[in-house]
C-alpha cells in the first residue's frame, strides 16, 4: 500500500474519526471541569457541615508561614496542620484541622484519616472529630466520627450509627478494636479499618498536644502483626510473661494471646482468651486442637517458628505443616507470629524489665 | 399507529430494559435496597441514555462501521463523566450513595445495546424519544422496586420512617433484591401476556364479524 493509498483507505479515516471523538470528548470535559470542579475547601466545608449540625464551627488552619489562620467558607485550597501525609500506626492522617466555636468553648482537632487493613487489604477514611482540653492539652473523647470514602469495601452500608456512636462514649487505654466493641456484624474488616483510621487520629492529636507516647517495643523484631499499643510484658526472674494482642492477617481478626518464655527463650506456657476468628467462626473450628490449646507451643524455641515461616516469618515463605492437618492458614499463622515475638524478644525483656 | 407513540410504548412498557429484556441488572441489584438510590441511577442511565442517543444518531454516518463500538464508549464514557462531575457538585449525597454502580453506566448493556440496536439506525428525534421512553421505563422499575425493598427492609419510603418493621433479607442487596426482581418480572411479563392475549382476541373477533359482514 503507498502512502497515498492509506491516506484514501478506511483504516485512515476510522483513525482519524476516533481521535477526532477523543480530542473533543477530552476539551468538553476539561473545560466542564473547570466549570464543576470540588475544591479541597468545598470537601472540607461539607464534611464540617455534616459533622456540626446544631454548632457554628470556626475552622483554623495555617498560612504559608505556619502560622494559625481562621479558614473562609470560600477558600478553594485551605492549608491543613498537616502539610504532607502522616503514617500514624495503620492510619495516614491526611489533614487535621483545629475547631473553635461561636457559641461554646470547646475546642476540637478535626482530623481525615486513612485506616488500613479493611477488607481485601483496602482503606476507609473517616473525618475524626476530637474533642480536646486546650488548657491542660489533653483528649477529653471522641465528639463524632463521620465515614467518608472508602477502597475496596463492599459492606460499607453495614457500619451502623450505634458503632460510630461508641467512639464517642469512652477512650480507651490502647485504642479502639474491633474485639473491644467496636465493630459492625458482617463488616468486621471495614469496622477495623475505621478503628485504625480513629487510632490514628487519636495518635496524631496526642501527638500535636505533646503526649506522644514512646513505643515500647520500638526495637523488638517481629512487631508488624503485633498491636504495640496494647501489648504489654512483664518480667520475674528468667521468666517473661506477655499479654500479646496481634493485628488482624487477611481474614483472621486481631488475637488476645499469654505466653511465659522461661530460660533459654523457651515457650513454658501458651494460652488463647481471644481466638481472632470468633468462638462459632469455620476457621476457628477447624484450627488444630494443639494450637488453640497452646500445646504445640510449649517447649519450642524461636528456631521452630523460623523453620515454617523463614527467618523474617514472613506468611508467604511457609514451609512443612504447622500441626498435623493444619494448613499455614492466617490465623494460625498469627498465632506462631505471637510466639516468634515473645521467644525472639526474650533476651531484650530480660535485660530491659517490665513494658 | 403512530410511529413516536410505538417507539414510546416500547421503551416504557413493551421492551422495558429492567423487566422484559432483564438489561442492567448489576445497578438494579445493588441498588434497589434504597428507593431515592433506585431513581436516583435511573435518571443517571435516562440522561446518558437520551443524549448518547441523539449524539451517535447524528454521527451515524460520520463514524466508520469499523471504530463505531470504541466511538460509542467514547461518547458514552464522557457523558458517564459529565453526570458525576454535577452529581458531585450539586448532589453529594446521592454520589455517595451511588458509588462505583455510577461509574459502571458506561459499560451498561442498556445504552451500549440502544446505541447499536436504535440509534446507529434511526434519525436523531426518533433516537432522543427511544432514549427518553427506555431510561424512564428503567427508572419507573427501579424506582417501583426500590420503594417495595425499602419498605420491606427498613421500613421507611425515600428515606422518610413511615413504621418500625424491618426484614434484613432485604436491606441489603443479594437473596432479597433478587426476590424482588424475580417477583416483579413475573408480575409484568404476566400483566403484559394477558393484555396481549385480550388484544389479540379482540382483532380476531373484529376481523371475523368483518369477514362476515362482507359475506353478507
Amino acid at each position: 500500500m503507498t502512502v497515498k493509498q492509506f491516506f484514501k483507505s478506511n483504516a485512515f479515516k476510522c483513525i482519524i474519526t476516533l481521535l477526532c471523538v477523543l480530542l473533543i470528548s477530552g476539551i468538553f470535559l476539561t473545560v466542564a471541569y473547570g466549570f464543576l470542579e470540588v475544591s479541597k475547601g468545598e470537601r472540607l466545608q461539607r464534611a464540617v457541615k455534616q459533622i456540626y449540625t446544631t454548632s457554628t464551627p470556626v475552622i483554623h488552619g495555617v498560612d504559608e508561614n505556619g502560622n494559625d489562620k481562621v479558614i473562609d467558607a470560600n477558600e478553594k485550597d485551605p492549608k491543613s496542620l498537616v502539610s504532607e501525609n502522616l503514617n500514624y500506626g495503620k492510619a495516614v492522617i491526611l489533614a487535621a484541622y483545629k475547631i473553635t466555636f461561636d457559641d461554646n468553648e470547646e475546642t476540637h482537632y478535626l482530623v481525615q484519616s486513612r485506616g488500613k487493613e479493611g477488607y481485601s487489604g483496602g482503606t476507609v477514611t473517616c473525618w475524626v472529630a476530637v474533642n480536646i482540653d486546650a488548657d491542660q492539652n489533653k483528649i477529653l473523647n471522641i465528639a463524632k466520627v463521620q465515614v467518608g470514602e472508602s477502597s475496596g469495601q463492599t459492606f460499607m452500608d453495614k457500619i451502623t450509627d450505634k458503632m460510630l456512636s461508641d467512639f464517642t462514649k469512652d477512650l480507651p487505654d490502647g485504642g479502639f478494636y474491633p474485639d473491644g466493641g467496636y465493630v459492625s456484624s458482617g463488616a468486621t474488616l471495614s469496622s477495623t479499618a475505621i478503628c485504625n483510621a480513629v487510632n490514628g487520629a487519636v495518635d496524631y492529636v496526642n501527638d500535636a498536644l505533646g503526649n506522644a507516647t514512646q513505643n515500647a517495643y520500638e526495637n523488638f523484631r517481629f512487631t508488624e502483626y503485633i498491636n504495640t499499643a496494647r501489648t504489654t510484658h512483664s518480667v520475674d526472674g528468667a521468666n517473661v510473661t506477655y499479654d500479646i494482642y496481634t493485628n488482624g492477617y487477611g481474614y483472621a481478626s486481631a488475637f488476645h494471646i499469654l505466653i511465659t518464655v522461661g530460660a533459654n527463650a523457651t515457650i513454658t506456657s501458651y494460652q488463647i482468651p481471644q481466638n481472632g476468628n470468633g468462638s462459632t467462626h469455620d476457621y476457628n473450628q477447624n484450627q488444630p486442637a494443639d494450637i488453640k490449646d497452646g500445646s504445640l507451643f510449649v517447649g519450642k524455641t524461636l528456631e521452630f517458628f523460623t523453620a515454617i515461616y523463614g527467618e523474617n516469618m514472613t506468611y508467604t515463605a511457609y514451609s512443612g505443616s504447622v500441626s498435623t492437618g493444619a494448613t499455614a492458614s492466617n490465623s494460625n499463622y498469627l498465632c506462631m507470629y505471637a510466639a516468634a515475638f515473645a521467644t525472639a524478644n526474650y533476651a531484650e525483656c530480660i535485660n530491659g524489665g517490665n513494658a | 399507529m403512530n410511529k413516536y407513540k410505538k417507539i414510546t410504548l416500547d421503551g416504557l412498557i413493551f421492551q422495558n430494559p429492567t423487566f422484559m429484556l432483564v438489561l442492567g441488572t448489576c445497578p438494579t441489584l445493588g441498588l434497589i435496597t434504597s428507593a431515592t438510590s433506585a431513581a436516583g441511577m435511573g435518571i443517571c442511565v435516562l440522561i446518558v441514555l437520551t443524549l448518547s442517543n441523539i449524539i451517535i444518531s447524528a454521527l451515524r454516518k460520520v463514524i466508520p462501521n469499523s471504530v463505531r463500538v470504541p466511538c460509542y464508549i467514547v461518547i458514552i464514557a464522557t457523558l458517564v463523566t459529565l453526570v458525576r462531575m454535577l452529581l458531585d457538585k450539586f448532589l453529594p449525597d446521592l454520589y455517595e450513595s451511588l458509588g462505583g454502580f455510577l461509574a459502571l453506566i458506561v459499560v451498561n448493556c442498556i445504552i451500549l445495546g440502544r446505541a447499536e440496536a436504535f440509534a446507529n439506525k434511526h434519525t436523531v428525534a426518533e433516537s432522543a424519544v427511544d432514549g427518553l421512553a427506555t431510561g424512564l421505563g428503567f427508572t419507573a422499575a427501579l424506582t417501583l422496586m426500590g420503594i417495595v425493598c425499602e419498605f420491606l427492609g427498613s421500613g421507611s419510603l425515600f428515606g422518610l420512617h413511615i413504621m418500625d418493621f424491618s426484614i434484613g433479607l432485604f436491606a441489603t442487596p443479594g437473596a432479597g433484591t433478587f426476590l424482588v426482581y424475580g417477583t416483579f418480572i413475573a408480575l409484568f411479563v404476566y400483566i403484559i401476556d394477558n393484555f396481549e392475549r385480550s388484544r389479540r382476541v379482540k382483532a380476531n373477533k373484529l376481523s371475523r364479524e368483518n369477514l362476515l359482514k362482507e359475506e353478507a
